[in-house]
């Protein structure tokens, strides 16, 4: 199909090499954003802090992913 | 035989080894920095490719090779900060991160080439500078002295890696970082800071190698480097990660490269067997890390990512 549509194999080179760095890299993001939606998620309802912030969630969170 | 064990083509044979052991050396002492660190970049080949075209195009354009050298470098240090971010900020798995730096540039660099040149046109290699005295020993002055300022430059930085890793407060904290970065870290040294310099230091030394490679020849073309970014990385564990084992391996290296194309030239080696020698560096290289491996402890943190508090 490349050949077909006429990309350059080198441009699909370079995209594949972008994707594979992308793909690697954004495991970081999906976790931290992971975090804070649970840490959100648990301090609307209060679960787990005296203050019901959920920032000792975040802390406890962050440190389990690890 | 005969042919080979004279003086003229032993002294031709020893001063192009010298050549070639060049870009594998800076880009080996490079990444000895940096696993030093606890970083380990597969993306070396890659960031040679980008290295020698930047190197390549400026030299072009301005006619000037030593304002492609340090384009070159500036673009190797660009990705060093890219890898840099991806491994340590971002804690990607090194390994496959690298290997995405790599396709990046493999098809960057020839994407680049084709848009902007198009047709290869050759660029001047750098000229030798002859060593005052040194230069006019008989035989030693031509294999070693008449070289060009590159050659000369991954040869001081062999002295000059090892004493910065053994004998200043840098060197200090790159090992402590590679070794125990959670100890590095409550002592107060800033294991993100350190990993960032020692990296971003190791892909300008990897864009240099790529620029000394071009200028070997002085001409681009797809996929120059052949993989010579992984056999920098595999030297690196040859060499114990000591600068003074990185230069032995990537001595190695380069005088089989240079006897193998000496022997091709002069017929020793058959034409059908050719492309079969041309393999032979690698291979040596292969078969001595096999005979190597295991009786040197890597970093003990290389390519573990460092969160504080894990």
């Amino acid at each position: 199909m490349q050949g077909v549509i006429g990309v350059p194999t080198d441009l699909v080179t370079t995209i594949e090499g972008l994707v594979v760095v992308f793909v690697v890299s954004i495991d970081y993001l999906r976790a931290h954003f992971r975090i804070q939606e649970e840490a959100r998620r648990l301090g609307q309802s209060g679960e787990g802090t005296s203050d019901g912030s959920g920032r000792s969630i975040v802390f406890k969170l962050a440190r389990a992913r690890t | 035989m005969n042919q080979f064990f004279t003086y003229a083509v032993l002294t031709a044979t020893i001063a192009s080894a010298i050549q070639y052991t060049t870009p594998f050396l800076l880009a080996a002492l490079g990444e000895t920095l940096g696993q030093r660190s606890g970083v380990l970049n597969l993306g070396v080949d890659g960031i040679m490719l980008l290295g020698a075209f930047s190197c390549y195009y400026v030299a072009l354009k301005t006619g000037s090779e030593l304002l492609g050298i340090v384009v070159g470098m500036a673009v190797g240090a660009a990705m060093g900060l890219v890898t840099a971010f991806m491994s340590v900020t971002l804690r990607a798995t090194q390994g496959i991160s690298g290997i995405g730096v790599y396709i990046f540039g493999l098809g960057m660099s020839d994407l680049l080439f084709v848009r902007f040149v198009g047709t290869p046109l050759p660029v001047n290699p750098l000229p030798n500078l002859n060593i005052p005295l040194l230069s006019k020993i008989p035989a030693v002055g031509r294999m070693f002295f008449q070289q060009n300022l590159l050659i000369y430059l991954a040869f001081l930085l062999v002295p000059v890696l090892a004493f910065v890793l053994y004998h200043t407060n840098y060197g200090t904290r790159v090992l402590a970082v590679g070794e125990n970065p959670a100890a590095a870290d409550s002592l107060g040294i800033s294991v993100a800071r350190t990993r960032y310099s020692a990296v971003l230091v190791g892909c300008t030394l990897a864009g240099l190698a790529g620029a000394a490679l071009l200028l070997l020849d002085g001409i681009f073309q797809e996929n120059l480097t052949q993989s010579a970014g992984f056999i920098a990385v595999a030297l690196v564990y040859f060499g114990a990660w000591r600068p003074a084992g990185v230069m032995t391996g990537s001595l190695l290296y380069g005088v089989v490269t240079a006897v193998v194309l000496q022997w091709k030239s002069l017929g020793i080696i058959p034409t059908s067997a050719a492309d079969l020698a041309t393999t032979a560096p690698a291979v040596i290289t292969v078969l001595a890390l096999v005979a190597l491996a295991g009786r040197f402890a890597q970093p003990a943190a290389l390519g573990k990512a460092y969160v504080r508090g894990a």
